[in-house]
């Protein structure tokens, strides 16, 4: 019974880990159009940025969290105006520019610090345990930052008149400049919040995660994996979808083995797909 | 002979000369080549009927697999295995091609990405059978019977596998070519520009795309079969999801509007960085910013490049 | 004036040609060049050991360049190494060793990589190249009579650790292992399964992806099982899983082949406290003087600690110069075949020798001391060595 409980409580955390990366990329499917393969390697940037300044500069860790972030963001912006909006709409120049800066981020962070993992020093030590079951501080504070990031972003989505902005041009993009909006900035304003979702979450696992320069491609795919069992579009669902996501890899990969565990994975993917193509709770997303 | 195909004839007669003048080297990256432009070729058949597949690798790995099991298992020879590839990846397709391809958009793109993961975890998963993580060693390669020589073993030479494969490449491309060009490739056409009209004119759109989806299929596991032979050894490795990324991004650079796109596609870009291979550690920079060049500034892809070039011309004049 | 300024250029150039001569090498007794020739990867997810062992083979090169070449039958031979990368896919080191056979005429060859090697034994062997495979798998075999390993897989380190832990730990009777998914990982388990069972050890293997981030899961499930022992190893990520150990209340011993570094940052130092196992540190004075110059030559070179596995690299070539040296001879293959099947090489970076007879079939493994290590206040000690002689003993004794 223990370990069950056990297998829930792993499972929460590993979908925490994929939950602010997966709907930051859905922001950008669903606002842009968008598959961006590129979307893990901010992730991976800031984790290394976090470690860059913490170990090798000796910085306070939140102030190399902040600091990580905001470059990365400043990067994701530029990306976004010179290279991504261009390609809006299109599936295939898109993969092209998206997978060739992954590329060249990838390389570059290989290049730049080396291939060993990195570890970040942990923030919060200590584990707390109920009666044989285990969680580390650490991994919880993640997961309820991460929690509390679905919290903030879903109300913003709702209640402001930008979120409310990004959503109309998710819908019916013509209509919202009709309504006045001004595409590029909500395109930018997308991006951001996408970015910022992404390096906040590279820099806060960083420390129970290690880094290494491929971890942005397998960030990626899982990403990509959540967003479409949730639907392509819907951040909330996006959310959903990763904790569920977090449950299968948490329970199989303890009961099963690894591989059989990303059989089950992709094979609820394409399940889904074939009942119900436009995930749990995405809307028709004709290209 | 008009001027068009007097030059395709002098540049095949230039690629069966090559390899006599390379070295090992430049002929084994041709090899590789060739197999991607039948890759890349298939890739583009499936795109006009309007469905993209990110997951190419997936009937080149059953391909792979297939034949050299059959060959290393029960022993059948090189020829009977690699048509047995082909088959079974085809046959495979046929069977998830009318489910699958009903799906549309992003969703068929996710789907095809979904299916090369499954391929390779299954491949680790199934050990007894596949041999896992360490794959199938010592894959004999063909055999043939030549009139004076007698028995032929291919073996390590490379000579006879730049032609085998420069066959298949011929053949492949040609059938795509010829399907291209008629009915059949009229209807894949329209599937990709107006599917509900072609439907309502009375056209069973998932058949057609079915049959592009085989075709391609059986292709890629023929050659999927021929690479696990000329390597005389697989593993799961050799068909990553990345392989499938970088398959759909050749064709596109060569430029997908037509055939002969994907065909300099690979041609040029392996080439050039295989060129690049003195960067080491950061040949995929290279690689990666010569990707954002051209699609940034050549979207039709190399091949536009003789009509912009023209364009400039007389615009200087 | 103009004549002036010609003049003194002419000067500059007659002055510039007799130097370019007289500095230049000179052509004495015969200054040869043989070319060797490595494949590994430099690109992709092998590169962090691909890329240090690369170096090591350099160095070694290096230092043995200076010293004037290997001696070969009355020549000098510069030693001139041909890298390629072979990104670790079978399509790429069957290109690069083509190159370096074919195009190149390389004659020995070191590659790196159990699925490289896996595709290129046979056509090595066919070419009578004497190679030097580093595959984590048994690999070597009668089948193929020119390969050899100069690289301690699981198989070899075994025996002389459990020997101790049996000597020294009596209270571990069970052993739980987790180790890598692939090739590398199953091979280590069935030698951690053979040595367990000589020496009467009950160890249970797991198995988890090499590129694993989350270790709870898989640790949930070992410890419920309540082990004396785990024995886990793996890239620089796996440092979490010790960390996660412990933060799941582990108190009994941690045993592996391996430690990185990164992992006491990773894992806390207190955490990894008595962590005892069968590698050396670089630093550790029960290695051979050579072998430490070779990391303080690395970590002055290039500002980081070269991996544990990177000597392999170096002791490589250093080997090869000396059995070359015994052979008398740099073309033919079987000459220095048998130099390094039946002598004892006496070289910069340690005394070796190949064995392995009744395990592989064919004595074409490097017997090395074995050596045991505890990580204990901080940092690795080495506190036992084993030296080769009992080491060979021990793994005909297990793999009789």
């Amino acid at each position: 019974m223990e370990q069950v409980v056990q297998m829930i409580i792993n499972g929460f955390v590993l979908g925490s880990n994929l939950v602010m990366v997966a709907m930051g990329f859905s922001m950008l499917i669903g606002i842009m159009r968008l598959i961006q393969f590129a979307h893990g390697e901010m992730y991976m940037l800031a984790g290394y940025g976090t470690w860059y300044f913490t170990v090798q500069l000796g910085f306070n860790y939140w102030l190399a969290l902040f600091l990580s972030i905001a470059i990365v963001t400043v990067f994701g912006i530029i990306l976004e105006r010179y290279f991504l909006r261009q390609y809006r709409e299109t599936l295939l120049p898109a993969v092209v520019v998206t997978v060739a800066w992954m590329m060249i981020l990838e390389t570059g962070a290989l290049l730049m610090f080396g291939t060993a993992s990195k570890a970040i020093p942990t923030v919060f030590s200590g584990t707390f345990s109920i009666k044989g079951i285990y969680l580390s501080k650490e991994r919880l504070i993640v997961s309820l930052i991460s929690l509390a990031s679905i919290g903030v972003i879903l109300l913003f989505m709702s209640k402001t008149k930008e979120g409310r902005a990004m959503r109309a041009v998710a819908r019916e993009t013509e209509t919202a400049t009709l309504m006045g909006v001004n595409l590029g900035r909500i395109f930018r304003l997308s991006m951001i919040l996408a970015t910022i979702l992404a390096a906040a979450a590279g820099a806060l696992l960083g420390p129970i995660f290690t880094m290494s320069p491929m971890v942005g491609v397998s960030m990626s795919i899982k990403a990509l994996v959540a967003i479409t069992l949730g639907g392509m579009g819907s951040v909330g669902g996006a959310a959903i979808a990763s904790y569920m996501l977090g449950m299968i890899e948490s329970f199989t990969g303890t009961l099963a083995g690894a591989d059989f565990a990303m059989l089950i994975y992709f094979l609820t993917l394409i399940l889904v797909l074939l009942i119900r193509p436009q995930g749990f709770f995405g809307f028709e997303y004709r290209l | 002979m008009p001027v068009k195909k007097f030059s395709i004839a002098i540049l095949l007669a230039i690629f069966l000369v090559l390899p006599l003048v390379l070295s090992g080297f430049w002929v084994s990256t041709l090899i590789s080549i060739m197999g991607t432009i039948v890759l890349t070729s298939g890739l583009r058949m499936i795109y006009i009927t309007g469905r993209l597949s990110l997951g190419h690798t997936f009937p080149v790995g059953i391909g792979a697999y297939a034949s050299a099991l059959l060959c290393t298992k029960m022993g059948l020879n090189f020829w009977v295995s690699f048509l047995f590839g082909g088959l079974m990846a085809g046959l495979i397709a046929l069977l998830l091609g009318y489910v699958v391809l009903r799906i549309s958009g992003v969703y068929f793109v996710v789907v095809t990405l979904a299916l090369a993961e499954i391929l390779i975890h299954f491949l680790l998963w199934a050990k007894p059978l596949t041999g896992g993580v360490t794959g199938i060693v010592n894959i004999p390669g063909p055999i043939i019977y030549l009139p004076w020589i007698g028995r032929f073993e291919f073996g390590y030479e490379l000579l006879p596998y730049y032609y085998l494969i420069f066959s298949i490449m011929f053949v492949s491309v040609a059938f795509m070519y010829l399907m291209e060009r008629s009915h059949i490739g009229r209807v894949f056409h329209a599937l990709r520009q107006n599917d509900l009209l072609a439907e309502h004119v009375g056209i069973d759109i998932t058949s057609y795309r079915v049959l592009a989806f085989v075709v391609a299929s059986f292709f890629a596991g023929l050659v999927g079969s021929f690479m696990a032979h000329f390597h005389h050894y697989t593993c799961p490795d050799d068909f990553h999801v990345t392989e499938s990324l970088f398959i759909q991004i050749y064709a596109f650079i060569g430029g997908i509007g037509s055939l002969l796109g994907a065909i300099v596609g690979p041609l040029v870009i392996i080439s050039v960085s295989e060129l690049f291979r003195f960067a080491k550690e950061a040949q995929p920079l290279f690689y990666a910013g010569a990707m954002l060049l051209v699609i940034m500034w050549l979207p039709g892809g190399l091949i536009t490049i003789p009509a912009l070039l023209k364009k400039w011309r007389s615009k200087l004049s | 004036m103009k004549k002036m300024f010609r003049f003194v250029l002419d000067i500059g150039l007659v002055f510039f040609i007799v130097s370019f001569s007289i500095f230049s090498d000179p052509a004495n007794g015969a200054q040869k060049e043989l070319l060797i020739g490595t494949s590994l990867p430099l690109t992709g997810p092998g590169a962090s050991y691909g890329i240090p062992d690369k170096r090591a083979q350099e160095i070694a090169i290096d230092q043995i360049n200076n010293a004037g070449g290997v001696p070969v039958g009355g020549d000098k031979y510069r030693l001139k190494l041909l890298v390629e990368d072979n990104k670790y896919t079978t399509k790429d080191a069957f290109a690069t060793v083509n190159k370096l056979v074919r195009d190149d005429g390389v004659r020995f060859l070191r590659v790196y990589g159990t699925a490289p090697v896996l595709a290129t034994l046979d056509f090595m062997n066919k070419n009578r190249i004497v190679n030097f495979c580093v595959i984590s798998e048994k690999g070597l075999s009668p089948k193929y009579p020119y390969t050899f390993r100069v690289y301690n897989t699981t198989y070899e380190v075994l025996p002389p650790y459990f020997s101790w832990i049996r000597k020294n730990m009596p209270h571990i009777k069970t052993i739980q292992s987790l180790m890598m998914d692939d090739a590398t990982g199953y091979a280590i388990t069935d030698a951690l399964l053979l040595s367990a069972k000589y020496f009467g050890l009950d160890l249970t293997p797991n198995y988890a992806p090499r590129n694993i981030t989350d270790f709870y899961p898989k640790l949930t499930e070992i410890l419920t099982k309540k082990p004396d022992a785990i024995y886990a190893g793996g890239g620089s990520n796996w440092g979490m899983f010790w960390k996660g150990a412990r933060e799941m209340g582990f108190k009994g011993q941690f045993l592996a082949s391996t430690f990185h570094t990164e992992w006491a940052g990773i894992a806390g130092a207190q955490n990894l406290e008595g962590y005892v196992h069968c590698q050396t540190s670089l630093t550790s004075e029960a290695l051979p003087k050579g072998l430490r110059d070779y990391r303080n030559i690395y970590f002055e070179k290039y500002k980081e600690e070269p991996i544990g596995l990177s000597i392999w690299g170096f002791i490589y070539i250093h080997v090869l110069a000396t059995a070359l040296q015994k052979a008398g001879t740099v073309d033919d293959p079987d000459k220095v075949k048998n130099v390094l099947e039946t002598q004892t090489l006496d070289t910069v970076a340690g005394r070796y020798m190949f064995g392995g007879q009744s395990f592989y079939g064919t004595p074409h493994q490097l017997v090395s001391p074995g050596y045991i290590t505890k990580f204990t206040g901080g940092k690795e000690v080495t506190i036992e060595v084993i030296p080769p002689e009992q080491v060979s003993e021990l793994l005909k004794k297990v793999y009789k």
